[in-house]
């Protein structure tokens, strides 16, 4: 490799030997926040997620569907909770012990989002999302926006503004 | 601080479906302890579950937005009490979207004890003239229990 195309960024990487992919600073990245939910890997885009707490302590409100937890105390202000697996309707798995809560905000509400756990949060190479395949369940092929690979894993990136739009008019 | 901040409400305290319900005091012409006719029971305005055979329950004379009365059973404890506006919350979007009772249009999250300890619950916070008016707006839906004006002549 010529030395001179080389940034400061890839030697260092070179360097480090993680084996990792060399990110490209030219070309456009996005970040995103990978979670757990059983045996499948999702993500949301980084600026859909304000914060990820390990709260337990939700209050249950009567009337609600069984996918909406309840609420919880954040600062001073009360925010609901969504469980996400079972809002996707995906396999029940037993319950994850330190399971998550993502503060999500779409762009006209926001909630929590219980996950399993929270795997990574990183940059990645917008080229790497690919589109979602033909072979998406019916009820998420909305909410769905591409897949990408890492870790060898499936991971499929989610849009939680539909999610909350599809989940307000009792879609999901 | 803002003004809100130092402000409270008197709220009536009641239980249903083992819950924590309250509603303006204000809107309360009066309790009684012995039943009145054609009351009805809070937990069908709301839609809750009914309530328990053998509860103890009180009668509270509501007063609605236009002056009529009606009559409606509640569990015990009833209390009267102030509540801090800070601890009075709108319901989060996805709440009120996806609520199926009647008449919810707040929660309250008490602070935690003396001892330290986090509160247990929330406490509904109920308008009852939401409760009639939302179920009167859907056209294929039977009418509210007890959405007849109350007469009495007792209070």
């Amino acid at each position: 490799m010529d030395q001179t195309d080389l940034s400061l960024e890839q030697v260092l990487a070179l360097k480090k030997g993680t084996g990792s992919a060399i990110i490209n600073v030219d070309e456009p990245t996005t970040k995103l926040v990978i979670f757990v939910l059983g045996d499948d890997w999702f993500a949301f885009p980084g600026e859909q997620i304000k914060e990820v707490l390990s709260h337990n302590d939700v209050f249950f409100l009567p009337g609600c569907p069984p996918s909406l937890e309840g609420v919880i105390n954040v600062r001073g202000d009360i925010e609901s909770v969504i469980n996400l697996q079972s809002t996707l309707r995906l396999p029940k798995a037993l319950p994850a012990a330190g399971s998550r809560i993502l503060l999500g905000q779409g762009s006209t509400m926001r909630s929590g989002i219980r996950v399993d756990r929270v795997e990574e949060v990183m940059d990645v190479l917008q080229s790497a999302i690919q589109p979602p395949p033909h072979t998406i369940p019916e009820h998420l092929q909305h909410i769905v926006v591409g897949i990408l690979t890492f870790r060898d894993r499936r991971v499929t990136v989610l849009d939680l503004d539909r999610i909350f739009q599809d989940y307000s008019a009792g879609a999901l | 601080m803002t003004e809100l901040d130092s402000t409270a409400l008197t709220m009536v305290f009641f239980r249903a479906a083992g819950h924590e319900i309250a509603v303006e005091a204000r809107k309360v012409a009066a309790m009684r302890t012995a039943p009145e006719a054609n009351a009805t029971p809070i937990e069908d305005l709301l839609g809750l579950p009914e309530a328990e055979a053998g509860t103890d329950r009180r009668w509270l004379i509501m007063r609605s937005a236009t002056g009529d009365l009606r009559a409606v059973t509640v569990g015990e404890p009833v209390r009267l009490d102030s509540m801090p506006v800070d601890q009075i919350f709108m319901l989060p979007a996805l709440v009120q979207a996806r609520q199926e009772l009647r008449g919810i249009v707040a929660v309250a999250l008490p602070p935690a004890t003396s001892t330290g300890a986090a509160a247990e619950s929330v406490v509904l916070i109920v308008d009852l003239d939401k409760a009639l008016c939302r179920d009167t707006q859907r056209q294929d839906g039977p009418a509210i229990p007890g959405s007849e004006p109350y007469h009495s002549n007792q209070l």
